[in-house]
């Protein structure tokens, strides 16, 4: 491609609207005032059609092509929102059903499309990919020759440049134009204008950084972006459950059996029906309304440095109550209050009683811990009881046979075996026990094992995070803020005043705010005989388009 | 304090109504002031006052009830849509200093007042917050979402007043369609505010006994009398009609009739005001712009998207995704409110980039603006109270 | 110049092209598990039920087959049955049987011994530490360890008794 000489000696890139020194119009367009965007400068992207690369090129640098996938990702969204993403739905359903079950058949369609798992799809992260590419490669494909633009631009224009400014005045019936323009400058440097002189031109530019505000943040964005891709490297992200009983410690997943959580005591605490300030909004509500999850925690860690296993010794690093709001943060981990199961079964007491044998049963009174059983109780009188089969969720399974879902207590039974004093091995008394459970299992027994209490505790689930590109995410969040009120909350403007031969011209440039410009000019004007610039729009709104170029 | 906060709010409401006066007095009262000789005509200002005044009466109202409920009020749908009211408030008086556009305040106020009424048809009462909603972010993430969609809202009002100007009414286009509907939209809210209130003050409810979604006897209340009634559904209070028509269990059916009861208000407000005025709404107001500046106009909504979108980004993603963090363990969980959020922040974007590198002005960057206020309350209204999800306190 | 231009854009898209290639692999490829083949195993201590010290390093020169499981884990019954027939035979061979309980209680795991006539040693997991460090989130969960200490191949789910032997026999110290 060949460069183009403009008249005032500048070699301008193929493509080039306006020279980027002095103004000059290159191409014919339509309309009086020229396209200010991006200076007139020719994006390298539309000028180079040549291999496979430059095709893929500049199909990314295309706004339009920004545009489209920003559009494809909105609307794609929004199906996501129609009815609940699976993360959401109720636990324990099972997605292949629950969908047309709740939804019917808009909601069977839902699930074979893969919309219950949307923006994990491989279509959806292959937009929000474009979506960077796009991002990355518009964002070099402007910037480069836009500041280019900006720092060669001259203090004098070609005349052609200024009258294809929207706003646009000129004046031969001035006397003394040097020193108006003396005059004007001194005006404008009050307003903290930056001042260029050049042969009596004068050249006057504010805000210039602002230009530089959509790409700072389209920077800060593709770092976001890039944190968010980081997150499928390995070791970047944890997302573990625990649960913990009151009393009991746990190891915090994913910290190599290093750490270790107990819970001291678990809370709820409900907001109180009789205070006054809330009893309107608290009888209307369903039921009564939370005011704090709280699970006072210790922290500690293994002293043993050795293996892992049973032989781990463990010190307390710190007491923490973690709420909701409130993590417990610790190397990088954090513990979250999420979830709570209250009222665990976790000891049964029982006494033995008979109808038919003449003993004292007042001393027999024994503990089984459903988490840890013991296996056979001795008495005085010697009775004994044996546990022959503990199930901590009793369910009879396909077999037929009992046996236990998990190892949680939540449906505790136990077979007993009851043997009086001299009793052989085979002549025990069996029977099934469990809550509002008591069966003899072979034949009739003599005696009973009544259960006299139970002990319960709360159980505190806790999600465990770990996520090492939160700083990536936040310097992208940050850098992106930045860059969108730079560009956004100040404007670039620029005032050409020039001397040609006796005529004045006047001439002005905003990437938007023209508002202020016209102020600026007024202030000119009032203060000075240059005349007031005419704004070309006006009345005329065939105009090409005028505003800045804060684009992809 | 909760009392006292509540009579502020009334005050406001008189101040709003007062600076619409004012506002429409200055667009209309300008030929008049011409053959006084060259009298300025301080209507305009005075209505920017009162409207200001009205921000301050609503800054109390805002106060006094942060004072008495013991948290920034912006955690349930009264307390927030009353916010957004102030918020667009706000958002005036931020950009009529820049332009000192009447039209501006005639458009802005009465759709401040009414989103303010809006609000007062939610439940006002305290309400205590639950743990999720117990952090220091609750008052830093809504607070700056709510401003910044005030001042987007600018935009909208901006767009809606290009839009009346420039669109020729006398051809039955879609454009005047379009336009019609947006204002059969807030006849049809007036509806809702003026028979919610009317109902209310003659202490209206009607009780239903009946079959809920899960096979169960259940009761309902009506506000509205009831027109669909619910799933074999009996009436059992003394007031209440009985329904034309039922509906099957899993649709909510005192919500639908109160739908029905606005949509239908709307329609009567929008036939009653056609039939008097015997053309299009936007065709009868388009003579008193007269005298607006279309590229103003467009300009302002420009710029008012320019500086509320920033604000938008900052409180309804960034501040959102800090807090989720916190409270939710993960900063995106693609919950409807935080997708719905990003539409509508991508929404926007999209309009920058249009308007900027496409040359979408005028007329096609207004109706997008319309659009992008549609979204916003979309995301208030639909998403708050029908897709539920964790956002949905209300 | 143009050739620079070329090379720099290619560049770029090579480098955007392989990280979004590579997010995608990690995120639709199969996950790895925590300790997964070629990994070295970690080591641990547990006990039997009679009070035993075992530790993995140990039985270093010998093939050890770990095995998670649970009383309520019906595939896992199946498998430690097929172990019973064949620990022996293979222990004389130089493979090991360690047979890891995930914290259910003694109680439990002796009934279990005693009803399923279970020789082989078995050891409970206090505290889910070495199924943590192993990262086991189903059963059974199987991880076939050399004579090095590698993990050369990591099993979830249920086994027929003919793959049981086959790992079995994958597991004999070449040496």
């Amino acid at each position: 491609m060949e460069k183009v000489k403009c008249e005032c000696g500048h070699l301008n890139p193929y493509g080039t609207y306006l020279c980027e020194s002095c103004g000059k119009p290159l191409k014919e367009e339509k309309g009086k005032v020229a396209n200010m965007r991006y200076e007139g400068v020719a994006r390298r992207s539309q000028t180079y059609k040549k291999s496979p690369v430059d095709l893929v090129w500049n199909f990314f640098s295309s706004v339009k092509v920004g545009i489209w996938i920003i559009v494809l990702l909105l609307v794609t969204s929004s199906l996501g929102t129609l009815f609940p993403q699976e993360m959401y739905i109720p636990p324990g359903e099972n997605a292949t059903i629950y969908y047309e079950q709740e939804y019917g058949l808009l909601g069977k369609l839902y699930y074979q499309l893969g919309f219950h798992n949307l923006y994990s799809s491989w279509w959806y992260m292959l937009l929000i990919a474009s979506l960077g590419i796009s991002l990355v490669i518009a964002s070099l494909d402007r910037f480069v020759p836009l500041y280019r633009a900006l720092k060669t631009q001259r203090v004098s224009r070609h005349e052609g440049f200024l009258k294809r400014q929207r706003l646009f005045g000129e004046s031969n019936k001035i006397d003394n134009i040097d020193e108006e323009i003396q005059k004007a400058e001194k005006l404008l440097k009050e307003k903290r204008y930056n001042i260029r002189r050049e042969n009596g031109n004068l050249l006057a530019e504010k805000g210039r950084f602002a230009r530089w505000g959509p790409y700072v943040n389209h920077v800060g964005l593709i770092i976001f972006l890039i944190g968010g891709m980081l997150r499928f490297f390995p070791e970047m992200y944890l997302d573990e459950h625990m649960w913990v009983r009151e009393g009991e410690h746990e190891v915090v997943s994913g910290t190599n059996g290093e750490y270790f959580l107990r819970n001291n005591d678990f809370l709820i605490e409900l907001y109180d029906e009789e205070d006054e300030k809330y009893q309107d909004a608290l009888s209307r509500a369903d039921g009564p309304v939370v005011k704090t999850y709280q699970t006072s925690a210790t922290l500690l860690k293994r002293t043993s440095d050795g293996t892992v296993g049973s032989e781990t010794e463990l010190e307390e690093i710190k007491d923490y109550d973690i709420r909701v709001n409130d993590p417990l943060t610790f190397e990088g981990f954090s513990l979250y209050q999420v979830d709570f199961k209250l009222n665990e079964l976790s000891e049964f007491t029982f006494t033995l009683e008979s109808e038919t044998v003449d003993a004292d049963f007042s001393d027999i009174e024994f503990t089984v811990n459903l988490n840890d059983p013991q296996k056979t109780f001795e008495f005085d009188n010697g009775y004994r009881v044996e546990i022959m089969e503990y199930f901590p969720n009793f369910i009879i399974d396909d077999n037929r046979e009992p046996t236990t879902i998990n190892r949680i207590p939540d449906n505790p039974r136990i077979i007993f075996e009851v043997f009086p004093p001299g009793a052989n091995e085979d002549e025990g008394e069996i029977s099934l026990i469990g809550i509002q459970v008591n069966e003899a299992l072979n034949g009739e027994n003599d005696h009973t094992i009544r259960m006299t209490g139970a002990e319960m505790v709360d159980v505190t689930g806790l999600t465990i995070r770990k996520d090492r590109t939160l700083p990536i995410i936040s310097l992208g969040g940050i850098i992106f803020m930045i860059g969108f009120i730079q560009g956004s909350y100040w404007h670039h403007r620029r005032i050409w005043i020039q001397n040609r031969e006796g005529t004045l011209l006047l001439a002005g440039h905003a990437n938007k705010n023209w508002q202020a410009l016209k102020n600026d000019f007024q202030l000119v004007s009032d203060n000075t005989h240059i005349p007031l610039p005419l704004d070309q729009t006006d009345k005329d709104n065939k105009g090409v388009s005028q505003d800045d170029d804060r684009t992809k | 304090m909760i009392e006292l906060s509540s009579n502020f709010m009334y005050a406001s409401f008189f101040l709003y109504f007062a600076a619409t006066v004012l506002f429409a007095v200055s667009v209309t009262g300008k030929k008049f002031k011409n053959k006084q000789g060259l009298e300025k005509n301080k209507a305009g200002l005075l209505g920017y006052i009162s409207s200001i005044a009205a921000f301050l009466a609503m800054m109390t109202y805002f106060t006094t009830r942060w004072i008495g409920v013991g948290y920034a009020p912006v955690s349930n749908m009264f307390e927030y849509t009353t916010a957004l009211g102030i918020a667009i408030n706000l958002g005036f008086i931020i950009i009529y200093a820049i332009y000192r556009n009447n039209y501006l305040g005639l458009f802005t106020m009465p759709i401040v007042m009414l989103i303010v009424a809006y609000a007062s048809m939610f439940p006002g009462e305290v309400q205590p917050l639950i743990p999720a909603l117990q952090s220091h972010w609750l008052t830093i993430h809504v607070i700056t979402t709510v401003i910044g969609q005030g001042i987007l809202a600018i935009g909208f009002v901006s767009g809606l007043i290009y839009l009346v100007k420039v669109i020729d009414f006398n051809k039955a286009t879609k454009k005047v369609k379009g336009l019609e509907f947006i204002m059969y939209t807030l006849l049809c809210t007036l509806a809702y505010v003026i028979l919610g209130f009317s109902f209310g003050a003659a202490d209206y409810q009607a009780t239903f006994e009946f079959v809920n979604e899960q096979g169960n006897e259940a009761e309902i209340n009506y506000v509205f009398p009831p027109i669909i009634g619910p799933n074999e559904g009996e009436l059992i209070s003394e007031q209440g009609i009985n329904p034309f028509i039922e509906v099957p269990a899993y649709i909510e059916s005192a919500d639908l009739n109160t739908v029905l009861w606005s949509v239908l208000g709307g329609l009567v407000l929008y036939l009653l005001l056609r039939l008097s005025l015997r053309k299009p709404i936007g065709g009868a107001i388009q003579p008193l712009l007269k005298s607006v500046n279309p590229q103003t106009v467009d300009e302002i909504s420009y710029r008012a998207i320019a500086i509320g979108l920033p604000i938008f980004a900052l409180g309804g993603l960034i501040f959102a995704m800090i807090w989720a963090q916190i409270a939710w363990t993960r900063f995106w969980g693609w919950d409807p409110k935080e997708v719905w959020a990003l539409i509508t922040f991508l929404f926007y974007v999209v309009y920058l980039h249009l308007r900027l590198s496409k040359g979408w002005h005028g007329e096609k960057s207004a109706w997008l603006c319309v659009i992008g206020f549609a979204l916003i309350m979309f995301n208030l209204i639909f998403v708050n109270l029908v897709i539920a999800g964790l956002h949905s306190y209300a | 110049m143009k050739q620079r231009r070329l090379f720099i854009r290619s560049v770029i898209l090579i480098v955007m092209i392989t990280a979004v290639g590579y997010t995608f692999y990690n995120h639709f490829a199969d996950e790895r598990g925590l300790v997964d083949q070629g990994d070295k195993a970690p080591n641990f201590v547990l006990e039997d039920l009679d009070g035993n010290r075992f530790e993995l390093q140990e039985l270093s020169g010998e093939g050890v087959y770990v095995n998670f499981w649970a009383t309520y884990c019906t595939y896992c019954r199946d498998k430690m049955q097929y172990l019973q027939n064949f620990y022996e035979e293979y222990e004389d061979k130089g493979v090991r049987i360690v047979s890891v309980n995930v914290n259910e209680t003694t109680l439990q795991v002796e009934r279990h011994k005693q009803r399923q006539g279970l020789d082989y040693p078995l050891f409970i997991d206090r505290n889910m530490l070495v199924s943590n460090a192993y990262g086991v989130r189903s059963l059974p969960a199987t991880f076939l360890i050399d004579e090095n200490g590698i993990v050369t191949e990591r099993q979830i789910g249920a086994k027929t008794e003919e793959q049981v032997l086959d790992s079995l026999s994958e597991l004999i110290p070449s040496s």
